[in-house]
C-alpha cells in the first residue's frame, strides 16, 4: 500500500506540470493575502482572460519546439500585432458575419506568415531564431506600410462581445479558449497521425525521414499552424483591449516562450503539451497582476518579473551536470 | 590567385561582397561619398558593431546573448543620471561601463554556472536590466555636457576618430583572446561541450568570461551611444539585440557555434548599417521604411546562408570547374 | 607500480551500471577489458579517467588514492582516456585537436609553431604526417580514430584507456596501434584496451579481465582461454560459437525479385548494379567506408531518384516515403541517429512506421514485443531505458510490423549482444524465408558467414572503392574470401598514389 502511495508522489513530483502548478497555487494565496479584492469574481475573470490571449500565443509556440531543430518562433508577437490591427478592418452587414470571416481571415494571414517561416527554414535553412527575428520585422514594417502608421480601427462589437459576455461563470473568450484548449491537445497534439509525427521529427529528423515521414512537411506545418493561433491569438486581443495599436503584442513573443517552458516543455523538441503551456501562462499572468496589484512603477515590476523569471528558469530548466 | 581563393572560400565572404556592393549603391545615390558622410556613418553605427562583436563571441561558444540591447539602455541611463547628479563625465562613463561588465558577469554565471539556457536566460536578465533602466529613468530626458560628445567626435590623430579606436580596442582584446590557449578551446567548446569537458576544458569559466567579455562591448556600446544622443531614453537600445543577432549571421557566424569570427560580425552590422541609410535616403514613404528594410535583411540572411552552404558552393564550383575545362 | 580498483560501484538513479568492480593491474601491462554490451566497461573507464564520479570504493594508483574531480583533474595526473564518441572537435585541425588539452604556450599565447612540431612527431610514429593542417572534418573515420589516439599519446599517459578506438580500424593502421602500444608498454605505462575483436586482442594484450552485468568476473592471462571460452564466460551460460563455414547451400537458381542496374555511390562517383533474388540474404561485407552503405541508401531513395525492376515492373523511388510504399525497409546500426526516438515510449517507437506512414493500425504490440524477446516493464517506459539490443530490437520490430518484402539492413547488430544478435538473424532469417529478402552490410566478417548460411539461397558482395569486387556463393563463402576480396593485394599502395594525385 505505502510502495503505491510513494510510487504516486513520485510520479506527481516527476510530472513535469508540477512547478506550474504549485507556482499558480503559491501566488493565488500570496495574491490573496496582499489584497482581498484579489480572489474576487472579476479579478479572476480578468486573469482567466489575459492568460486566455497568452495560452493562444503559448500553443502556438509549443508546436514548434516540439517540431525540434531548435525550433523557436519569435515572430508570435509581430503576427498578433498584424491581425489585430487588421482583422478588425474587416466590415460586413451583419457583425456577426463579419466576425465570423475575420476568424477566417486571421488564420489564413498568420498561416501564410508561418509559411514563409517554415520555408525560410525547412528550404532556405535559415536558424528558427533567426528567420522568424527576420520574419517579425518584416511583418511589423508591412503593417506599419499598411496602416500609414496609424491604426484608426474602431473594433465592432460582436468581437468586443467575447470579452464581455457570460458562458455560464466565465467569459466567451476564456470558455471558447478552455474548449479549444483541450481539442487541440488531445484530438490534434496526441490523438492525430500529424500529432504523433511532429512528436518523432522532433525528436530525431533522420529516424523519423527513414521511417517514410516527410520531416520537412511535418515541420512546415508546425510554423504554418503556429501562424494561424498566433492570428487567432492577435484578433482575441484586440477584442480584449478594445482598440488596436501598433506592436501591441510585441511581449508576446517571449512571454510564450516562456510560458512553455514554465509548462515543461524542453527547448530541444520531441516532447511537449500545450496544457503545460496553459499553466505556464497562468504564472506569468498571475506575477504580472500581483506586481500591478502592488502599484509598483513599471521598471520595479519588469525587475521583479525578470529576478522571478531566473529563478524559475534555474529551478526549472538547467542542463544536466556534465559530470554525473 | 591562391590568396583571392583563400578570401572567398572564408566564412565572412558573403557578408564583405554585401558591403562593398551596398557601399557602392549609397556612393551612386549620393552621388559620390564625402569623407564627413563616412565619418558620421561610423559615428551613428559604432554601438551596433560593438554588440555585433559581443554577441559573436557568444554565439561561438555554442550561446547566444540577447540582453545586450537592455544592458545599452542600462548604461545609458546610468551615465546620464549621474552626469545629472553631478559626477565627472569620466567618472560617469566608467561606472557605467562597470555596471555593463556585471550584467556580463551576471549573465555568465547564470548560463555557465547554473547551466541554464543562454536564450532564456539572456531573455530574463534582459526584462531585468530593462527593468532596472526604467526604474531610474522612467521617462527619457537628461541631458550631459556637450564635451562628451565633442570627445567623441574628436579625433586623436587628426584623422582617427574615438570610436574607431573604441572598435579597435575590442577587436584587439578578442584578438589577443583568442591567440591565447583560450581561443582554441572555446572554439572547441562552441564545435561540442561534452567533448570538450571529456578534453579537460574548463567549460564553464569559458562561459562567463564570454558573457563577461560582451558586457564590455555592451558598455563600450553605451558610451558610444550616449555621446551621440548626449540625452537618456530608458528603451534605447531595445530593438539592438534581434539587429545584432543578424548582423552576425550575415557575417557567417554559424548559430550552432564554433565557426565564425568577428571580423564577419563587423562586416554584416555594417552592411546593415548601411542598408539603414540607403534606405532613409531612397526617399521612400516614412511608412514603407521599415518594411523594405526588413525585406532586405531577409534576403541579405537567406543569402549569406546560402553562400555559406556547402553542397550549393559545390555545385557552384562544378560549374566553374567544368567551364574552365572546356574554355 | 600498480593500478587498484577496489569495489567500486556507480549507479545512476536506479540503473547500476557497475557492481563492486576489482581489478589491479601492473604497470607495464596491457589490460584487455571484455564484456556484453551494458556490461559496465565503458562505465568503468568512464569512471578512472574522471568523466563521471563513482558511488563508491577506492580506485589507487602506486597506493596514492586517486579521486578526481573532472577529466581535466585526471589529466593532471595522466590519466588519458580515447573513446570514440567523447575526442575530436571537427571545426578544428589536426594538430590543434591533438593538442588541445595541453596548449604550448609562449607569452601567454598559443605556440602555433611549437603545436605544429609536437602533432608532427607524433603524427610521423603514426605514418600519417598527411594530415598535418587538415581540418578533422575531412578526414575518413578510420584517420580520425587515429588522430584521437595521437590526441591522448601526446599527452605521455600513464594510464591510458582505449575505448573501442580500433573497431573502425583498417589492418596497418591496427599494427600502428599494436606497435605505439608495445612501446608505451616499455615506458611502463598500463594500458586498459577495451575492444570487442578477438583477434587483436589476443595479439596485444598480455591478460583480460571479463565484465559481465557491471560485475568483474574475472581476470586470466589472455592466452589461457580460447575465445569461445571468453564468449561463454562473458554471456554467463556457454553457447555455440556462430561460424557458419561449409554450412551453406550450393549455388541455386533464385526468382529474381529486384534488380538495379544503375545505382550511384556518390563517396566515388561510380555505379554499381545489383540483383536481388526472392528469399535471398545478401550479406554486404568489405573495409568500413568503400561505399556499402552508399549502396543502400541509394537503393532506399536517399541521393533522390533512382529507377528499380520491382516483380518484373519498373518503378523508381524518389525518397524514403515511397521506398516504404513498396514495400522497403531500412535498418541502420547507428540506433542514437537513425533508429530511435529517445523521448518517446516504445509503443510510439514500434507504430512509427505500420500506423504513421502506412495508416494502419498494430493491433497487438505487446505480441510484437514478446515474440522480439524484448525485455521491458511496461510499454510507455521511454525506449531510452531499455538496453541497447533491446532498442534495436525495437527498431526491428517498427519494420516488421509493417511486413517489408525487402530490408535493407547497415550493420544492424553493431555493439549489442550475442543473444540479441542472434535473436536478430533468426528474424532476418524468417523473413527471407517467406519469400522476401534481406540486404545486410555488416562491418563483423563472421556474421556475414553466418547469417547467409541460414537460408537457401544467398551470397555475399564484397565491395572495394566504390566497387563490387567479388561476389562469392555456396561454399565460396568464407572469411579468407571475403577479407581477400576486401582488400585486393597492391591495391592499398595504389589507392594512397590515387589519393595524393587528388590533392594536387
Amino acid at each position: 500500500m505505502s510502495q503505491a502511495k510513494n510510487n504516486i508522489m513520485i510520479e506527481t513530483l516527476k510530472n513535469s506540470y508540477t512547478p506550474a502548478i504549485v507556482g499558480s497555487i503559491l501566488l493565488l494565496i500570496f495574491g490573496r493575502v496582499l489584497s482581498k479584492g484579489f480572489l474576487s469574481i472579476n479579478n479572476i475573470s480578468s486573469i482567466l482572460m489575459m492568460t486566455s490571449i497568452l495560452t493562444m500565443a503559448s500553443i502556438a509556440q509549443a508546436a514548434v519546439i516540439i517540431s525540434g531543430d531548435s525550433g523557436l518562433d519569435m515572430s508570435i508577437g509581430a503576427i498578433m500585432s498584424m491581425t489585430a490591427l487588421f482583422g478588425p478592418m474587416i466590415v460586413l452587414q451583419s457583425e456577426g458575419a463579419s466576425v465570423a470571416v475575420m476568424v477566417i481571415a486571421v488564420i489564413v494571414m498568420g498561416g501564410m506568415v508561418g509559411l514563409i517561416n517554415g520555408i525560410g527554414v525547412q528550404f532556405l535553412k535559415v536558424v528558427p531564431l533567426v528567420m522568424t527575428l527576420i520574419m517579425s520585422s518584416v511583418v511589423n514594417g508591412f503593417s506599419i506600410f499598411i496602416t500609414k502608421g496609424q491604426p484608426a480601427v474602431s473594433v465592432n462589437d460582436a468581437l468586443l462581445g467575447i470579452s464581455k459576455q457570460l458562458v455560464g461563470p466565465v467569459r466567451i473568450l476564456s470558455a471558447i479558449v478552455i474548449i479549444l484548449l483541450v481539442l487541440l491537445e488531445v484530438f490534434f497534439l496526441r490523438k492525430s497521425n500529424y500529432g504523433r509525427s511532429l512528436f518523432l521529427v522532433g525528436n530525431n529528423t533522420n529516424a523519423a525521414n527513414l521511417c517514410g515521414i516527410n520531416s520537412k512537411w511535418v515541420i512546415i506545418f508546425a510554423y504554418v499552424f503556429a501562424g494561424a493561433i498566433a492570428g487567432l491569438a492577435g484578433l482575441m486581443l484586440v477584442g480584449y483591449a478594445g482598440t488596436a495599436q501598433m506592436n501591441m503584442a510585441s511581449s508576446y513573443t517571449m512571454l510564450s516562450v516562456a510560458a512553455v517552458v514554465i509548462g515543461g516543455t524542453k527547448l530541444t523538441g520531441g516532447k511537449g503539451t500545450f496544457i503545460g503551456g496553459a499553466l505556464g501562462a497562468l504564472v506569468l499572468i498571475l506575477i504580472a497582476t500581483i506586481l500591478q496589484a502592488l502599484n509598483m512603477v513599471a521598471g520595479l515590476r519588469s525587475l521583479i518579473q525578470g529576478v522571478i523569471l531566473i529563478a524559475i528558469l534555474m529551478v526549472n530548466s538547467r542542463a544536466p551536470k556534465l559530470r554525473q | 590567385m591562391i590568396k583571392g581563393k583563400k578570401v572567398v572560400s572564408q566564412s565572412f565572404f558573403p557578408s564583405l561582397l554585401l558591403l562593398v556592393i551596398f557601399f557602392a549603391i549609397m556612393g551612386v545615390m549620393n552621388h559620390g561619398l564625402t569623407l564627413s558622410f563616412v565619418k558620421s556613418l561610423i559615428l551613428t553605427n559604432t554601438p551596433a558593431l560593438c554588440l555585433a562583436i559581443g554577441v559573436t563571441v557568444t554565439i561561438l561558444v555554442g550561446g547566444t546573448d540577447i540582453s545586450l540591447g537592455s544592458i545599452v539602455s542600462l548604461v545609458n541611463v546610468v551615465i546620464i543620471t549621474l552626469a545629472g547628479l553631478g559626477y565627472s563625465i569620466t567618472i560617469s562613463a566608467l561606472i557605467g561601463l562597470l555596471v555593463a561588465v556585471i550584467c556580463g558577469v551576471f549573465n555568465g554565471i547564470v548560463i555557465g554556472i547554473m547551466r541554464v539556457n543562454p536564450l532564456l536566460t539572456t531573455f530574463a536578465t534582459s526584462t531585468i536590466y530593462a527593468g532596472i533602466a526604467l526604474w531610474i529613468l522612467p521617462n527619457p530626458g537628461g541631458s550631459i555636457d556637450y564635451a562628451f560628445a565633442k570627445w567623441y567626435m574628436g579625433g586623436l590623430f587628426g584623422f582617427i576618430m574615438t570610436p574607431v579606436m573604441l572598435l579597435i580596442l575590442l577587436v584587439f582584446i578578442w584578438a589577443g583572446a583568442i591567440r591565447t590557449p583560450f581561443g582554441l578551446k572555446a572554439y572547441a567548446l562552441g564545435c561540442n561541450e561534452k567533448k570538450a569537458y571529456a578534453s579537460g576544458i574548463n567549460v564553464n569559466g569559458i562561459r562567463v568570461l564570454v558573457h563577461t567579455f560582451a558586457g564590455l562591448t555592451a558598455g563600450v556600446a553605451g558610451i558610444c551611444l550616449t555621446a551621440t544622443i548626449c540625452s537618456g531614453s530608458p528603451t534605447v537600445g531595445a530593438t539592438m539585440s534581434l539587429n545584432s543577432i543578424a548582423a552576425a549571421v550575415i557575417g557567417g557566424v554559424s548559430l550552432n557555434g564554433g565557426k565564425g569570427g568577428i571580423f564577419g560580425a563587423i562586416l554584416g552590422a555594417g552592411f546593415l548599417s548601411i542598408l539603414s541609410s540607403i534606405v532613409v535616403a531612397a526617399n521612400f514613404s516614412s511608412y514603407s521604411q521599415s518594411f523594405i528594410k526588413g525585406l532586405i535583411l531577409l534576403i541579405g540572411v537567406i543569402a549569406s546562408i546560402l553562400a555559406g552552404d556547402k553542397v550549393l558552393k559545390d555545385k557552384i564550383k562544378g560549374i566553374f570547374c567544368k567551364g574552365g575545362a572546356k574554355s | 607500480m600498480s593500478l587498484e580498483i577496489k569495489n567500486v560501484s556507480k549507479h545512476y538513479g536506479a540503473v547500476i551500471a557497475i557492481k563492486e568492480a576489482n581489478m589491479v593491474v601492473n604497470s607495464g601491462e596491457v589490460r584487455a577489458i571484455l564484456g556484453g554490451n551494458g556490461s559496465g566497461k565503458s562505465t568503468l573507464a568512464k569512471v578512472i579517467s574522471g568523466l563521471v564520479g563513482s558511488n563508491s570504493g577506492e580506485i589507487s594508483f602506486d597506493g596514492v588514492p586517486l579521486d578526481f574531480s573532472s577529466p581535466k583533474d585526471a589529466k593532471k595526473h595522466q590519466v588519458i582516456m580515447t573513446s570514440q564518441e567523447l575526442s575530436l572537435f571537427k571545426n578544428l585541425t589536426v594538430e590543434e585537436n591533438i593538442c588541445i588539452c595541453n596548449l604550448p604556450t609562449k607569452n601567454m599565447m598559443t605556440n602555433r609553431k611549437q603545436m605544429k612540431e609536437r602533432a608532427k612527431d607524433i603524427l610521423k610514429r603514426m605514418q600519417l604526417e598527411s594530415l598535418m593542417g587538415k581540418l578533422v572534418s575531412e578526414l575518413a573515420p578510420n584517420q580520425q580514430y587515429m588522430v584521437e589516439l595521437a590526441k591522448a599519446i601526446v599527452q605521455e599517459p600513464r594510464i591510458l584507456i582505449i575505448d573501442e578506438i580500433t573497431s573502425a580500424l583498417y589492418r596497418e593502421d591496427v599494427e600502428i596501434v599494436d606497435e605505439i602500444v608495445s612501446e608505451l608498454k616499455q615506458k611502463g605505462c598500463i594500458i586498459l584496451f577495451i575492444s570487442h575483436r578477438m583477434a587483436e586482442l589476443y595479439a596485444m594484450c598480455d591478460s583480460v579481465t571479463i565484465m559481465r552485468n557491471g560485475e568483474t568476473v574475472g581476470t586470466y592471462p589472455i592466452m589461457d582461454k580460447t575465445e569461445d571460452e571468453y564468449l561463454s564466460l562473458m554471456i554467463g551460460s556457454k553457447i555455440e560459437s556462430y561460424h557458419g563455414e561449409g554450412k551453406h547451400q550450393e549455388k541455386s537458381k533464385r526468382d529474381i525479385f529486384m534488380r538495379a542496374n544503375h545505382i550511384p555511390i556518390p563517396s566515388y562517383h561510380t555505379y554499381e548494379m545489383l540483383e536481388i533474388g526472392k528469399g535471398e540474404i545478401i550479406g554486404i561485407a568489405g573495409l568500413q567506408g568503400h561505399g556499402q552503405t552508399d549502396l543502400l541508401q541509394a537503393l532506399y531513395g536517399g541521393f533522390g531518384k533512382i529507377n528499380i525492376e520491382l516483380d518484373g515492373k519498373k518503378v523508381t523511388v524518389k525518397n524514403a516515403k515511397e521506398a516504404v510504399s513498396h514495400g522497403f525497409a531500412y535498418i541502420s546500426g547507428d540506433r542514437e541517429r537513425d533508429g530511435t526516438f529517445s523521448e518517446r515510449n516504445l509503443t510510439e517507437n514500434l507504430s512509427a512506421v505500420q500506423e504513421l506512414v502506412k495508416h494502419k493500425k498494430i493491433p497487438n504490440a505487446k505480441k510484437v514485443l514478446d515474440e522480439l524477446h524484448v525485455k521491458y516493464d511496461n510499454q510507455n517506459e521511454l525506449i531510452t531505458s531499455l538496453s541497447g539490443g533491446n532498442q534495436q530490437k525495437i527498431v526491428v520490430g517498427r519494420w516488421l510490423t509493417a511486413s517489408p518484402r525487402i530490408i535493407f539492413a547497415d550493420d544492424p547488430t553493431k555493439g549489442i549482444d550475442v543473444n540479441a544478435r542472434t535473436d536478430l538473424h533468426k528474424e532476418f532469417a524468417k523473413i527471407a524465408n517467406n519469400g522476401n529478402a534481406v540486404v545486410m552490410i555488416s562491418s563483423d566478417d563472421d556474421e556475414l558467414v553466418s547469417i547467409t548460411s541460414m537460408v537457401k539461397t544467398s551470397k555475399v558482395i564484397v565491395m572495394y572503392e566504390g566497387h563490387i569486387s567479388a561476389i562469392l556463393e555456396g561454399n565460396d563463402i568464407n572469411r579468407e574470401n571475403i577479407f581477400a576480396a576486401a582488400m585486393p593485394i597492391n591495391a592499398i599502395p595504389e589507392e594512397k598514389g590515387a589519393r595524393e594525385d587528388d590533392k594536387r
